[in-house]
């Protein structure tokens, strides 16, 4: 039987999510280079943003790492890419799958959540001045995540 | 007056100086009739007697202008006449007039005049191309014909003309003897051995023995071993247009002839074997690379080209650039798969239309396929091979047996797709570091041909499970298990990481193990169910129980496997339904699908109302099919059916169905049971009632 | 005519004998309705199911397993989600799955009545009874739903 990465893979490659892609590395088949387009009517939106995505052993037992490479200004994903999202840490399932995953992270986008914060600053910022954060938010789209930047803007 | 009547008066005046007492008459009528054209050429008495008068009356310096006189004459005609001079004859005739005249006065040619004849002949070999032409055509006809005097004769005469050309002159002459020779017993001759040797000898004998006094001054060593390689190279360049209307056709009748390419490309591999191997490299591509070709064919031919080119190109060189080209264009052919398959494998011929089948083989062409798995078989290529070839001198088996050398096949499975290195390909760069070693067998040098060995993995699992699934034991025969261990050693070597692993290897690997584990356990599953029962084991039923998820590259050549929503006849159900208690008990959690479909098979014997037995060995829904009909008196199963009861008797007529009764018997899907019924109307049991019911032709 | 069988050889595959769940009635339901005719190139595709874990078919292995069948079994779960006990098992023995079905997140329970899980009650509850108490400490955000559901009996 396939191994259930290779199931996986072969999925994302055959039946890819709109606005998603996932490559397996060349020399490592369990570490992910994944993009995500900003959703539409968020301030994300026009947006391509890089993450990369790491199968542990455990997998599926553990859940994936999934990290932004992109900037982004968001308050649930803090200045070095780490996203606070609970099917990423106590909610995971293995009946969950990359695909799924990513999605989470795409909604994520679509509707911050800055009551459970991980990048404290600009959770205050968006409970306080919710237009000046998303306005702050546009601009680091504008200036991160444009497609022309072929190179993604790790800090 | 022309320059030359000038020059003619002049001598005949210094001659008529010289010549005292004063002869001017006699001298006049001497010097007209020196003339080439004068008539008549024998001088009258009147004539003599002035030759006479003038030579008696001459001192030296009077001759020496008469000959002056006589040179300035002939050449003069020689010249008027050069044009028309066009066969040997021509010059002969001319050359006794200008003679004749001399030898009339001095009794014999004089070196004079013997000078001038040789420079005309001089002029003519150089100046008169129709004249040389002529000539040299006759020199050489009477080579040809072998004809020495006449050879001799005309070689004497221009000998002395040769101008320091009669070495290439020679070499001509002797290269169209060579020539003439070679194409007389080297072509089209592939049969004979040491041809080059006899046609030398040939050579010797007929030939220079003859002819080398006229040729050269003596017999010279160097010049014959000269003229031994000319040989070499006329066997050459004929047995080079030859390789693929004669020696590949005919190998291995042509195995000689062969042997003796090689030995004369060896001599010089670099430069003579190179040019000619590169040669018979695009001469394969542009004759068998072909969309006109089946791909069978082309196999085949390569198949047989190989094992000629193994014999004069044991490095390999021609064979990797070959390989290279013929996988290249070979991939583009969807057909070559199911054709390698069908080619290396021992497959029956009905084996052979189900992968065929399956492959969308419609291409095809069964009895050209049976040639090429033939050439494929035929390893016996004789003892006689030197030792400089290695593998010739294993003992090959007909294909498929590799007794003790499934060293071959499982390095050849381990070989990992990579274009080999060319030396003939300009294009690519030389590489010498790698050095290239040539496939050792042809099933190598066949499977060589696959960009990837997945697919023929996939295909040989098919076949493999087949055959499993096919035998009455739980094992294959010898043949096969060769095979098997070569496919199991290879994918071992995956497993271990031995060979670049692909995902599908591992998957193949998984599926064989599994397939090995399942008939393992079947095995033991008989044994207890027979246990269980007090059967005796050899006449028990074969069980095989799959994982059916591991067994598809049986399902996708032999149909899936249909376990349910069929129903079983009353012989067979107690059989199933014991089989499947007992497994459920010993396997706890886990049940058992009967296939009803057609790898289950049932063997019987058939015996008609008229006494007549016979017997069938079928799959399982053939034989669910033909016992519904069976006569209703037949014993307990007639009773447990219908409740009734009746004594066993065999008069008692058959029965009839219709399509829905028997559907409804069996829930076979109506249109699988008109197949099935045909089948039983060509074996000449069942017959289609006008009625429209079906009943057992049995009638006497 | 009479017909004398004198060899059969029989091949058969082999599949979990799971029960028909009420909870699947409307499944059994359809069987009988189904047309008669030409059904059966489209074999039932019930054994097609996947282990949700691993996402391998029942009668396929889960990912540590060689081969399949008896020496990696499947349980049922009380919830009608089906794993290979091995993958069940180690997804159980990990913190955060709180004891819980990875597809329907109740707590897990393997059906009572099928035979096939059998085999597996004790270690499933040995199990469950030691996620239960590891989560406990930390237990104050978890659903208390889930300490209604774990295994005990």
């Amino acid at each position: 039987m396939q191994s259930l990465q290779t199931q996986e893979t072969e999925r994302l490659v055959s039946d890819p999510v709109p606005g998603i892609t996932a490559e397996p590395h060349d020399d490592n088949l369990r570490y992910f280079q994944v993009t995500i387009e900003g959703p539409q009517q968020s301030p994300y939106e026009n947006g391509i943003f890089q993450l990369e995505l790491f199968l542990p052993d455990d997998y599926p037992m553990e859940a994936p790492k999934v990290r932004f490479l992109t900037k982004i200004y968001h308050p649930n994903i803090d200045r070095l890419g780490r996203i606070c999202l609970d099917v990423l840490k106590n909610n995971w399932s293995p009946a969950l799958q990359i695909r799924t995953v990513l999605l989470s992270v795409q909604a994520l986008l679509a509707s911050p959540n800055p009551n459970d914060p991980l990048a404290n600053d600009v959770a205050e910022e968006w409970i306080k001045h919710e237009d000046t954060a998303i306005a702050e938010a546009k601009q680091w789209t504008e200036l991160y995540a444009k497609p022309t930047q072929s190179e993604p803007q790790p800090e | 007056m022309s320059k030359i009547d000038e020059e003619l008066q002049l001598l005949h005046q210094k001659i008529v100086l010289c010549v005292t007492p004063n002869s001017e008459d006699e001298i006049d009528i001497v010097l007209s009739w020196l003339s080439p054209t004068f008539q008549p050429q024998i001088p009258t008495l009147r004539i003599k007697q002035c030759l006479k008068v003038v030579f008696e009356r001459s001192d030296e310096r009077a001759r020496f202008l008469i000959e002056q006189y006589y040179l300035t004459l002939i050449r003069t005609h020689f010249f008027s006449q050069f044009d028309a001079i066009v066969n040997w004859r021509d010059m002969v005739r001319l050359e006794r007039l200008y003679l004749s005249k001399v030898e009339f006065i001095l009794g014999a040619p004089v070196y004079w005049i013997q000078d001038e004849i040789v420079s005309f002949k001089r002029v003519l070999m150089n100046k008169n191309i129709e004249f040389k032409k002529r000539l040299h055509a006759k020199l050489e006809a009477h080579i040809l014909d072998n004809d020495l005097d006449r050879f001799n004769q005309l070689y004497q005469w221009l000998a002395p003309a040769f101008d320091g050309q009669e070495i290439e002159f020679n070499a001509k002459m002797i290269n169209l003897k060579v020539d003439q020779l070679s194409q007389e017993l080297m072509k089209n001759n592939v049969d004979d051995r040491y041809l080059v040797m006899n046609t030398y000898n040939h050579f010797i004998k007929d030939f220079w023995s003859k002819f080398y006094k006229s040729l050269i001054t003596e017999d010279d060593h160097e010049l014959t071993a000269i003229i031994y390689q000319s040989f070499e190279k006329n066997y050459t360049k004929y047995k080079c247009d030859e390789f693929y209307t004669k020696i590949v056709p005919q190998f291995p009748a042509s195995r000689k002839c062969l042997l003796e390419l090689r030995s004369i490309l060896n001599k010089d591999i670099k430069t003579v074997g190179a040019k000619v191997l590169e040669n018979l490299y695009h001469g394969f591509v542009s004759r068998f690379l072909t969309s006109s070709l089946l791909t069978c064919e082309i196999l085949y031919f390569y198949i047989k080209t190989v094992k000629c080119l193994k014999i004069i190109d044991p490095m390999g060189m021609c064979l990797r650039s070959l390989s290279k080209a013929v996988r290249k264009y070979l991939n583009s052919r969807p057909d070559l798969i199911t054709t390698l398959v069908l080619g290396i494998f021992p497959l029956h011929h009905d084996e052979r239309i189900k992968v065929a089948c399956v492959s969308d083989g419609n291409s095809i062409h069964f009895q050209k396929l049976e040639q090429f798995a033939k050439e494929v078989g035929d390893f016996s290529l004789g003892p006689e091979l030197p030792t400089a070839l290695p593998w010739f001198h294993q003992p090959h088996l007909p294909r498929c047996t590799y007794d003790g050398n499934d060293e071959l096949l499982k390095q050849y499975l381990n070989w990992v797709p990579e274009p080999p290195r060319i030396r003939l390909d300009v294009e690519e760069p030389e590489d010498n570091d790698v050095k290239y070693v040539p496939p050792a067998d042809l099933i190598h040098v066949l499977l060589d041909t696959l960009e990837s060995k997945r697919a023929l993995v996939d295909d040989l699992l098919s076949v493999v499970s087949g055959k499993f699934i096919e035998s009455e034991e739980y094992t294959l025969d010898s043949e096969w298990q060769k095979i098997m261990n070569i496919l199991l050693n290879h994918l071992e070597a995956t497993r271990k990481g031995a060979v670049t692993s692909e995902e599908d290897d591992l998957t193949h690997l998984n599926d064989v193990d599994i397939m090995l584990e399942d008939l393992k356990l079947s095995s033991r599953f008989r044994n207890q169910v027979a246990h269980k029962n007090n059967a005796y084991i050899g006449s028990f039923p074969h069980v095989k129980i799959l994982s059916k998820l591991y067994w598809r590259h049986y399902q996708s050549l032999n149909g899936r496997l249909i376990t349910s929503k069929r129903k079983w006849n009353d012989e067979m159900k107690p059989l199933v339904d014991n089989l499947t208690s007992i497994y459920e008990v010993l396997n706890v959690g886990r049940t058992l699908k009967f296939d009803t479909g057609s790898s289950s098979r049932v063997s019987f014997n058939m015996i008609l109302n008229s006494g007549e037995t016979k017997s069938f060995k079928v799959t399982m829904e053939q034989y669910l099919v033909i016992s519904h009909f069976q006569s209703e008196a037949n014993g307990e199963v007639g009773q447990e059916r219908h409740g009734m009861t009746t004594m066993g008797n065999h008069s008692l007529p058959d029965r009839h169905h219709t399509l829905t009764s028997l559907h409804h018997l069996t829930s076979i899907p109506k249109t699988k049971l008109l197949t099935i019924l045909s089948f039983w109307k060509q074996k000449g049991v069942v017959l289609e009632h006008p009625e429209g019911y079906f009943g057992i032709k049995d009638e006497t | 005519m009479r017909i004398e069988v004198t060899g059969v050889s029989l091949v058969s595959t082999w599949a979990w004998d799971i029960p028909k769940d009420s909870s699947n009635a409307e499944h059994a339901t359809i069987q009988p309705t189904e047309v008669e005719q030409e059904e059966e190139e489209q074999e039932s595709d019930e054994d097609e199911e996947v282990c949700g874990i691993c996402r391998n078919r029942y009668d396929a292995t889960c990912p540590s397993c060689e081969y399949p069948g008896s020496g990696c079994p499947i349980v049922l779960g009380l919830c009608n989600h089906n794993f290979h006990v091995h993958c069940i098992k180690q997804w159980l023995s990990t913190e955060t799955s709180r004891g819980l079905c990875p597809l329907c997140r109740q707590g897990f329970q393997l059906r009572t009545s099928a035979l096939i899980n059998k085999p597996h009650y004790e270690e499933f509850q040995k199990l469950l009874m030691s996620v239960r108490q590891h989560n406990i400490p930390m237990g104050g955000e978890l659903d208390q739903d889930m300490m209604d559901d774990g295994f005990i009996r």
